[in-house]
């Protein structure tokens, strides 16, 4: 039988060997904690503190008046050591809260809410905001924003996104594996918050490991099993019986599996309209790292300062998956890791390696949406310049998961037609980079592509200063 | 290279409070690159050198295995069973045309880089996948000199008058061929066919060339001696004559296995063997050969002609399967590779029935080639939610 997935789309090797068995292991502190001011979509905070300042993990530290913004949390207790410029996995350097962090490391009393299900819904979406919630697969969108639909979009289902398509990471996978109670408890929350009536945890092929794990926890606790039963910290009936309506879903192992319309799409068969938002077809997508973050903070009220991310690549010497502190500079987590494997590295990505960024600093901290470090080592990483021009063989436009012909886009980036690579749909391209993986040509696509957009909005916005 | 001792080289020590483990400070190494080293924050990488670069740029930062240097060089390994069997039914001839194209069109393409200047593309293969499928399109008696001619104009004018490699809208072979069919109107040194194994009654290493003697085109060999009797007629030009000597089982295998009057590229078994492998390695799909080869058998049957005959002869499987198909000249969407695949096809059945010529895909490929950019303009596939 065929798994369910999208059209379009790749097979890029997996990579995901090296740490899937791995347990997750808590990374120590580093000697400093740098926080971007900016860690979301959204608006920049501005700082609550002042250096020589001394704050409490938890403490909130910086917070921002607009409405599309979380705050930021110190996520460990020390001296604020300074606020000023500092380098970001953007190349940019971005305002950052630096904290030296002290030997006691106290945190502030977090306050958790025993039976959230009984709890209202704006109260629980309040808290997830406090507690400076984003999306964890990378995007990194304020969550309470997309759990907030409009209200006459009724949501009937809620998409679990735990497909994990990026190669070489597995933290997702390990989290699901290790902490798959917690994890169901906070997928009957969102269901609640959002009130979705199913929930569908989809989740690709080949993390067998957590599909078995997650269905054996539905099953007992659907069958109200007294082992678990006793085990349960905190029964609440009201997640009891929601977990009957959590269906756990194989999908074809594919990238971008977990791009959120793709998913939608492989799901529920929902084609969500273009430039429109998943409610629009009455889903709300939570990727699953963000599920646990949202139980941790409504249950135990602890804000998001610390995440799971994958340190891996064919350049580290020991690849494994890292609970961290945010803030934590690369370099630290590199060495947590063992360091370089066989030499100088190649190439050092934040994020996953479809969609990652390539830094060159390794002061650069992990921030709320880094879900993995790969590092390549020299022999992975080819020349970015030398590539040939289009042969139009049109691979990419077999694999572009929005039915783009990429080509025809890049083609008209690279000779500066703007206006004729916008008609080719540049602005529905969400980046997956499938085009650029497959082409022969080695051809920058996504760089192509990402040009276009930065001059059409350059253009659009010079129009609206204009008129 | 120097190899450079890395960067975090002790291992972290055990915390000493349980509360905190911080990680021991690491003595920076003497010779650390101030351009690599952090901001006033951090302290620079310990070892990492200055000579130490790593390499930015944008996502994907994994590529698919394979370039357009080793596709070419599948399309080389594609073409070949097809040139091995030329060989054995040609013998020495087709060893000669394919060796005088190839030089031809590798040294065309080497010298108009070295004139204009332009970085040297020999190693992506594609000049010499262009010497191939033109050998694979001309008779095995074809002069050396007209061999070399096809290679300059298909390198020359088709590709690189166009901008090189990507650029061209014509297919360099076919343009190639077309233009040296159209140069020997007067004297069609290019439409003389001879039987296969012709070798065997003379003797393998016996080179053949076509000349014009007077007012007729013969066969002689290379010292000038006239070889009589070794004339075929193509399977194209037997049909138009009304036969239907190969429209039976045996003539079906004969077009099959190449043991046919006609072009080095006549084995459609070969060819098809060379089609799978590209199929096989995900450089051509079937959307465009098959659109082809279902078009001309529909027109056939609807005619009454013979649809098996239709496939297998006039260079149908070359030209779908290793012409059609390139990448540079064909469209790149779906609905257009089909179009595009439907057009071949009408083309080359009316061409080949009821035109002055006997045979068409050489001239269907060329005329589609044409409209393949305004195919695609017209297909652009619908976007997902549009």
């Amino acid at each position: 039988m065929r798994l369910p997935s999208f059209k379009g789309g790749i097979h890029p090797p997996h990579y995901k060997s090296e740490t899937e068995h791995k347990a997750i292991v808590a990374c120590p502190l580093p000697e400093k904690i740098v926080l971007p001011l900016s860690q979301h979509i959204g608006a920049p905070c501005k700082s609550l503190v002042e250096v020589g300042q001394h704050v409490k993990a938890g403490e909130k530290i910086a917070e921002s008046d607009a409405f599309l913004s979380v705050p930021i949390h110190a996520s460990v207790s020390g001296i604020i050591d300074s606020i000023a410029p500092h380098p970001h996995f953007s190349g940019l350097e971005i305002t950052c809260i630096t904290i030296t962090p002290d030997r006691q490391q106290e945190s502030i009393p977090f306050a958790g809410i025993d039976n959230p299900q009984r709890e209202p819904i704006e109260k629980l979406k309040s808290i997830i905001k406090e507690a400076g919630i984003v999306g964890m697969g990378g995007a990194a969108f304020p969550t309470f924003v997309k759990l907030s639909p409009p209200r006459d979009r009724p949501i009937d289902s809620l998409i679990i996104n735990a497909c994990e398509c990026e190669s070489f990471l597995t933290c997702d996978y390990r989290l699901l594996v290790e902490k798959t109670d917690n994890f169901l408890k906070g997928v009957a929350l969102v269901m609640k918050i959002v009130e979705a009536k199913t929930a569908y945890i989809a989740i690709e092929s080949n993390k067998p490991e957590a599909i078995s794990a997650i269905r054996k926890r539905i099953n007992a606790v659907n069958s109200h099993d007294s082992s678990y039963n006793n085990s349960y910290d905190n029964p609440y009936d009201d997640s009891h019986n929601n977990l009957h309506n959590i269906l756990i879903l194989e999908l074809e192992t594919k990238y971008p599996q977990g791009c959120e319309k793709q998913l939608i799409h492989a799901v529920l068969n929902r084609v969500v309209p273009l430039r429109k938002l998943p409610s629009e077809v009455g889903v709300v997508v939570q990727n699953a790292g963000t599920v646990l973050a949202i139980y941790e903070a409504i249950r135990f009220g602890k804000p998001l300062i610390e995440r799971r991310l994958t340190v891996t690549g064919p350049g580290i010497k020991n690849p494994q998956n890292v609970l961290a502190k945010l803030g934590t500079p690369i370099k630290h987590l590199i060495s947590f890791c063992g360091g370089w494997k066989d030499g100088p590295p190649g190439k050092i990505v934040i994020g996953g390696p479809m969609t990652g960024f390539a830094v060159d600093n390794l002061a650069v901290p992990i921030v709320k949406g880094t879900s993995g470090i790969v590092v390549f080592s020299r022999d992975m990483v080819p020349d970015p310049d030398k590539y040939w021009p289009c042969l139009r063989c049109g691979k990419c436009a077999e694999v572009c998961p929005m039915f783009l012909v990429p080509s025809l886009i890049g083609y008209y980036s690279e000779k500066k037609r703007y206006r004729a690579a916008d008609e080719c749909g540049a602005l529905d391209c969400m980046e997956c980079g499938s085009c650029a993986f497959v082409c022969p040509s080695r051809r920058p696509l996504i760089q192509f592509i990402r040009k276009t957009k930065a001059h059409l909005m350059s253009q659009k916005k010079k129009a609206m200063t204009r008129g | 290279m120097k190899e450079h001792p890395l960067i975090i080289s002790s291992p972290l020590a055990v915390s000493p409070t349980p509360a905190i483990s911080p990680v021991p400070r690491v003595e920076p190494a003497s010779g650390v690159s101030p351009a690599l080293s952090a901001s006033s924050v951090l302290t620079s990488i310990p070892g990492l050198k200055a000579s130490t670069v790593l390499t930015l740029g944008s996502p994907p930062h994994i590529r698919a295995e394979g370039d357009i240097t080793k596709a070419m060089r599948d399309v080389i390994i594609a073409l070949t069973p097809a040139i091995l069997v030329s060989i054995y039914f040609f013998g020495l001839n087709a060893i000669f045309v394919t060796g005088v194209c190839v030089l031809s069109t590798t040294m065309t393409e080497f010298l108009i880089r070295s004139i204009l200047r332009r970085p040297f593309s020999l190693n992506d293969g594609s000049a010499i996948v262009t010497g191939l499928l033109l050998a694979l399109s001309l008779p095995p008696t074809t002069p050396w000199w007209l061999c070399a001619l096809g290679g300059i104009v298909a390198i020359g004018i088709a590709k690189e008058l166009f901008g090189g490699l990507g650029k061209n809208v014509f297919n360099p072979a076919l343009f190639a061929r077309t233009f040296l069919f159209v140069f020997t109107t007067w004297h069609p040194l290019i439409e003389k066919y001879i039987v296969p194994l012709w070798w065997k009654s003379h003797a393998f290493t016996r080179l053949l060339t076509a000349r014009f003697v007077g007012n007729a085109v013969i066969i002689t060999d290379f010292a000038g001696k006239r070889i009589d009797s070794i004339t075929a007629a193509t399977p194209l030009a037997f049909a138009r004559a009304g036969s239907q000597v190969f429209s039976t089982p045996s003539g079906y295998w004969s077009l099959l296995l190449g043991n046919i009057g006609g072009v080095l590229g006549g084995s459609s078994l070969a060819l098809l063997l060379g089609a799978a492998y590209l199929v096989y390695k995900g450089h051509i799909n079937l959307k465009i050969p098959g659109s082809i080869l279902i078009t001309m058998a529909i027109l056939s049957i609807a005619v009454g002609k013979d649809p098996i005959f239709h496939i297998l002869a006039g260079g149908l499987i070359l030209g779908a399967f290793f012409m059609a198909t390139d990448w540079v000249t064909s469209p790149v969407t779906t609905y257009g590779q089909i179009i595009y695949g439907i057009g071949i096809g009408i083309f080359t059945f009316f061409v080949r029935n009821y035109g002055t010529r006997v045979e068409g895909m050489c001239t269907a490929i060329l005329h589609m080639n044409v409209i393949a950019l305004f195919i695609d303009r017209y297909t652009r596939p619908r976007r997902f939610g549009e």
